[in-house]
């Protein structure tokens, strides 16, 4: 072995879920992983090669456990890790005023006899509680160094570094009843801790041992299913729950003597307005929000469009300021006028922001900065029905205004019309214009172009809007607020199959849905994944998609997405529904911690969107290009022309739509933003009746996954499940789509 | 044959008939010290034990006298370790000096304060009495579900009372253990409990299984 490889530390980050293994990892490493204010984040480990004090490493950081006898798939790839790898050294990360948990897993580990450190992190948020922790006392009780650290601030990083290389082994304080673990010792490979791999072997649910398999023969495996058969007939000792009680009777014994409780004294802060000024602020703010939505109802102007009017109207003043070409390109109103123009970025974006964001976020950042106490009363609002789906409404109107009106409608345009449409453009087809080949200017700039179709539509439609969602996205999941809708949606949930758990993956969905097919890990059961799988690719919208549909129901009536809504969610009730009943397995019990409530870390938020829409347009900007030039070719070799034309029947007399629309869905088959996109153009030059969009947007909505989509699926489940998914998702989306159009006829419906 | 040995004797034959088939081969082999030939023969002769070549059976009267003794013996158990805290290594022999000096009212009120548990610490079934068919409160209960808790109120958790060991795991892994107090903080539509310092969200059928007992000044 080269002396290289041998020379390595393998130097495994463990801990409970949430208590921000991640960051210290990223501190620790300087690469960055995903972080986020709520448990299931880290969902496949994540490794970095690196030197500590001239020694190489490879640190691994790991999906968050609350024990070693894995209950979930993230759970068990945490366990193989440390199996597999058989680390140099263990450090565990723990959540300092969570102390009991945070034991019950060095327990556990200790049991590997591998050197380990303890982390004890968020020691600040302990100490503000009143908690008092002993950490010399438990370095005297289990024999390995014990740290604090603060890793949101980077408190305490260089200290753990500076231990790693006095990990320890524990001294495992035992208490197991030895005529459980003996004959377990005899048969399992060095490296398996007896007891653990008693629990594993005993595990009915997850009965799988995982890396041990690999590591014993099968004439030990048939002896060790010996060994589990007899402990489970054993009269007087309780195999199953014999090692947790016995390692909750050492904690009941410990943790009294490591933990001191003082009454807390919360910190007080100056604060420049108080509470109930503060709240009422808020109150009015949302108020202004809601009143955007209420005002045109009753027949009123909403104060976005009055101040628009009145900015429209003193806009030739400003622009007759700047001079130039400076003064043409960001602020004339009839030339392009990228910034203040009648269509540019600015004018349209500050009286949105000034009159329906601003005015609840100042108010609700504010509080959420000064007064700790609006933390705590958001924390139980949220999570009550009423005044929890209240909250809900609100937050989901205000995701709403800021990716489907800002991103999807202002940076949209902005980026489309006026950057690429009235600048890149021009320019790209005079450059062009200078190659002699036809051929290649068509490529570039034809119909099916790669500049004029694919990267216009990656980054001038798709960009602007994914990058709002994620930017909303990093915000509602920064402030701890999302798990908490998993308590609202449960009870909706367990009808179809799942548990409320499964409203982080649906949420992503709407930002991506190969990133949420990803996250579906964190589900318990296979049973659960699939269903949740399945109807991420039905029904969930991605940002991309969902974007260009928001900005076509913009221009139509009101009935049009009434009708999309109710039909997209009635199939993904019926066939979730369906699923939960005729697919094996079973639906497992939702429990499900919550996070506090806290002022977002800004800089979290910024650095996980900048890399989400890095990993975005890695992703699906060479998508995009790929199928533009499939299509290009298609067009080229007339196949287009020929699938187009196997399929209109189909779309012509099934669907009763207009045969371009044929199109459109064989775009989609691409990316169902790409189809989404081009149901846009269709839209614009009047081409399709508002029952024909009914239909068309159905169908599009409920239709296949995209590419890469298709791809993470075959990854998570085997391409068998990855095929049926795929080929059941078109048949509802075709079938769906006929009886939405028959039934409007039958009806003779108008929209 | 003295009564304290026939107890012991009924009790060992429905234990080990919970698993199934007896075969008199069986029983004589588990238990060589009392449950031998002789004190078999005189079991039949008392009505209470029915012995037939390969199959050993309980007669009615001797099903209804082990039935009780065995759920004394396991509520004893859950007494001990509920409410005194015992260590449940230890609990064997002490609740065997229970089972025999426990008259049935006696059962029926452990039964209660305990608030009917289905279980004994070792995770085998507990028959049922009067008591827990008829769901009797009359003695104010000292551990009960967690469901009858008020919201805001704390408790500690007295065991979980399941033989749903992946569910039993879920909650120990939360750390929802014996021993541990935790508060109510919300009802509906999931319940909601603060365990240490961390907020767990549970649903119904998983918070059933929780079973507590009361601070004396929990509010």
């Amino acid at each position: 072995m080269p002396e290289s490889i041998r020379d390595t530390r393998t130097i495994v980050l463990v801990g409970n879920p949430n208590v921000g293994k991640s960051v210290i990892f990223s501190l620790i490493t300087g690469k960055y992983a995903v972080v986020s204010n709520y448990p299931g984040t880290t969902v496949e480990v994540t490794r970095c090669h690196m030197r500590i004090d001239g020694q190489p490493c490879e640190i691994i950081d790991t999906p968050g456990v609350n024990s070693l006898v894995p209950q979930s798939e993230d759970e068990k790839v945490t366990r193989d890790v440390i199996l597999a790898s058989r680390p140099d050294a263990i450090i565990q990360i723990g959540d300092a005023k969570n102390l009991r948990r945070t034991l019950f897993l060095t327990l556990q580990l200790a049991e590997f006899g591998i050197p380990m450190i303890l982390n004890l992190n968020m020691i600040d948020d302990c100490r503000a509680r009143g908690i008092e922790i002993d950490t010399a006392g438990i370095e005297a009780w289990l024999g390995i160094p014990v740290n604090t650290s603060i890793a949101t601030m980077g408190v305490g990083i260089h200290q753990l570094l500076r231990l790693i290389p006095k990990a320890a082994v524990p001294r495992h304080p035992g208490g197991f009843d030895p005529r459980l673990t003996d004959p377990a010792r005899a048969l399992f490979p060095p490296g398996v801790p007896p007891a653990l791999g008693v629990e594993w072997l005993l595990n009915r649910e997850s009965a799988d041992l995982g890396a041990v398999k690999t590591m014993v023969s099968q004439d030990q495996m048939a002896r060790l299913q010996i060994l589990a058969d007899e402990l489970n007939q054993r009269p007087s000792i309780s195999p199953r729950t014999h090692f947790d009680s016995a390692r909750n009777r050492l904690l009941d014994e410990w943790i009294p003597r490591l933990k001191t409780q003082h009454s807390a004294t919360p910190g007080s802060r100056p604060a420049m307005l108080g509470y109930r000024t503060s709240l009422a602020l808020l109150g009015a703010g949302v108020a202004a929000h809601l009143a955007h939505w209420i005002l045109p109802l009753l027949g009123m102007t909403t104060p976005v469009a009055q101040v628009g009017r009145l900015l429209q109207s003193i806009m030739p003043a400003t622009a007759a300021v700047s001079t130039g070409w400076t003064g043409r390109l960001f602020t004339a109103t009839d030339g392009p006028g990228l910034l203040v123009g009648e269509f540019g970025l600015l004018h349209p974006l500050l009286t949105v922001m000034m009159f329906q964001l601003l005015p609840a976020f100042l108010p609700l950042f504010y509080l959420l900065k000064q007064y700790p106490q609006f933390a705590l009363d958001m924390d139980r609002q949220s999570r009550r029905p009423v005044v929890g789906l209240g909250i809900l409404a609100v937050c989901l109107s205000m995701v709403y205004v800021f990716v489907g009106v800002v991103g999807a409608q202002i940076l949209v345009g902005f980026m489309e019309d006026r950057l690429f449409g009235d600048v890149l453009n021009p320019a790209m087809a005079r450059l062009i214009g200078w190659i002699p080949s036809l051929f290649v200017q068509d490529l570039i700039t034809g119909p099916y172009g790669l500049w004029s179709m694919g990267l216009t539509y990656a980054v001038a439609i798709v960009l602007p809007i994914v990058g709002a969602f994620f930017l909303a996205f990093g915000f509602l999941e920064d402030s701890g607020y999302l798990p908490r809708l998993a308590i609202l949606v449960n009870q909706v949930f367990r009808r179809i199959g799942l548990s409320g758990k499964a409203v982080l993956p649906m949420v992503l969905g709407l930002g991506c849905g190969t990133m949420a097919t990803m996250t579906t890990r964190i589900l318990n059961s296979p049973k659960e994944r699939l269903i949740a799988i399945l109807l991420l690719a039905l029904g969930i919208p991605c940002s991309a998609q969902l974007g260009v549909i928001l900005g076509i129901i913009a221009g139509v009536s009101l009935l049009v997405p009434l009708v999309l809504a109710a039909v997209v969610a009635g199939q993904m009730l019926l066939v979730g529904f369906l699923a939960s009943r005729l697919l094996p397995g079973e639906r497992s019990d939702f429990i499900l911690e919550l996070p506090p409530i806290r002022y977002p870390v800004w800089k979290n938020i910024l650095t996980k969107t900048r890399l989400r829409v890095i990993w975005f347009l890695l992703e699906a900007v060479p998508l995009f290009l790929l199928g533009t030039l499939i299509l290009f070719t298609m067009d080229r070799l007339h196949w287009l022309q020929a699938l187009t034309t196997a399929v209109q029947p189909v779309v012509q007399h099934f669907l009763g739509l207009p045969p371009d629309a044929a199109t459109v869905f064989v775009m989609g088959l691409i990316r169902r933003d790409y189809g989404a996109v081009g149901l846009f153009d269709m839209v614009q030059h009047g081409a399709l009746t508002a029952n024909q969009l009914a239909v068309a947007l159905v169908v599009l909505t409920l239709f296949v996954p995209c590419v890469a989509n298709t791809f993470v699926i075959f990854k998570e489940q085997g391409l068998k499940r990855a095929a049926a998914i795929v080929s059941f998702v078109i048949v509802v989306a075709v079938l769906t789509g006929g009886m939405v159009h028959g039934l409007l006829r039958l009806l003779h419906i108008t929209l | 044959m003295r009564q304290e040995l026939i107890d012991e004797c009924l009790e060992r034959i429905w234990v080990l008939s919970e698993g199934g088939l007896l075969t008199p081969e069986a029983l004589l082999a588990r238990h060589p010290h009392f449950l031998t030939e002789d004190n078999l023969q005189e079991l039949q002769q008392l009505g209470l034990l029915e012995l037939s070549p390969g199959q050993v059976r309980l007669t009615p009267a001797g099903r209804a006298k082990a039935r009780e003794i065995v759920r004394s013996h396991r509520l004893a158990e859950r007494l001990l370790v509920d409410v005194l805290g015992m260590d449940d290594r230890r609990i064997e022999e002490e609740a065997c000096t229970f089972e025999h000096n426990l008259t049935p009212g006696i059962v029926d009120s452990i039964c209660t304060l305990l608030g009917h548990p289905r279980f004994c610490p070792h995770q085998k079934p507990i028959p049922d009495g009067e008591c827990c068919r008829r769901e009797l409160d009359s003695v104010v209960a000292l551990v009960t579900a967690l469901s009858t808790l008020h919201v805001g109120e704390k408790a500690t958790v007295a065991y979980l009372n399941s033989t749903n060991y992946p569910r039993i795991k879920k909650l120990y892994a939360f750390g929802i253990v014996p021993g541990v107090t935790v508060e109510l903080l919300q009802r509906s539509p999931a319940y909601v409990l603060k365990v240490e310092e961390t907020q767990v969200a549970l649903e119904t059928c998983l918070a059933a299984d929780i079973f507590v007992r009361r601070c004396p000044n929990g509010r």
